[in-house]
């Protein structure tokens, strides 16, 4: 025999089910009070995070809502106070994901070596881009030799972290650190010296 | 004591004494087991026409939809 409960949760669930062929009316209703909700979660946190994720956290907070209307239950209480609480979670577990995320960050690692490594061999393929070149050199002047020595190896002449542990007698995941503290250090470096440049 | 005869086709309201405005009757020709939770089916409908935009006619339209839409589900 079919209890009232479940005749009530069919009754939500049927209408429920029209109900999410209006979600973009929906979001689009509450559209301010969740970019109210995005800046808020964005000015928590540290500059450089916000100023790289926002635009991925709002699409994220807009896929949470979403989510909501398809399991919100209005016997429960009002949809806001529902979603505004799973939309912070959501940031939060974007955010969460994204640090630990080895594909995310092998990216981004990827991308930097692959200026640095532009950068060096532009001589080869333009002659008259020496400059660029002279331009890495002066933007690695403040480098430990350290650094220097892990760069110029890994870049110049193609060795292994593994390899160059070996001849600078560190291991092969200090090596990989420094590489990646260096690469980023020259990156931020040439970037500055690009911007002088076209102050100039 | 007067025998007061009821028309057969008389229109008869539910409601209670003391209660301002009749609440709406099912229509007819539904499943009983929709009939007996028509009041609920007909408050989640309006519960979720709110989270709709703010135009009143799509809200109504939203109701009318989906309790037809139920009507026809349940039977």
């Amino acid at each position: 025999m079919t209890t009232r409960r479940e005749v009530e949760d069919r009754i939500v669930a049927i209408i429920r089910e029209q109900f999410l062929k209006y979600s973009a009316e929906t979001l689009d209703k509450y559209k301010d009070q969740i970019n109210s909700t995005v800046r808020w979660y964005v000015s928590t946190l540290p500059r450089h995070i916000a100023k790289a994720e926002a635009g991925d956290l709002e699409s994220e907070a807009k896929i949470a809502f979403i989510e909501c209307l398809k399991t919100w239950d209005p016997r429960k209480g009002d949809l806001w106070p529902y979603v505004s609480v799973r939309l912070k979670g959501s940031m939060q577990d974007y955010l969460r994901k994204r640090g630990t995320d080895p594909v995310a960050g092998l990216y981004e690692f990827i991308t930097s070596a692959a200026n640095v490594y532009m950068a060096f061999n532009r001589k080869e393929i333009v002659h008259e881009e020496v400059d660029k070149l002279l331009h890495v050199d002066s933007a690695m002047k403040d480098f430990s030799d350290k650094e220097k020595a892990v760069v110029e190896k890994y870049y110049k002449k193609d060795q292994t972290f593994k390899e160059i542990g070996k001849d600078i007698g560190l291991s092969e995941s200090q090596v990989s650190r420094i590489c990646k503290e260096a690469t980023l250090k020259l990156k931020k470096n040439l970037r500055e010296g690009d911007e002088s440049e076209e102050r100039e | 004591m007067t025998i007061r005869r009821i028309e057969a086709k008389e229109i008869r309201k539910l409601g209670r004494p003391g209660v301002t405005g009749a609440e709406e009757a099912p229509p007819a020709g539904l499943s009983p087991i929709l009939r007996a939770s028509w009041k609920f089916a007909s408050d989640t409908a309006k519960r979720f026409s709110q989270e709709l935009d703010t135009d009143p006619k799509r809200k109504s339209n939203f109701v009318t939809e989906a309790l037809k839409n139920l009507a026809k589900r349940f039977s």
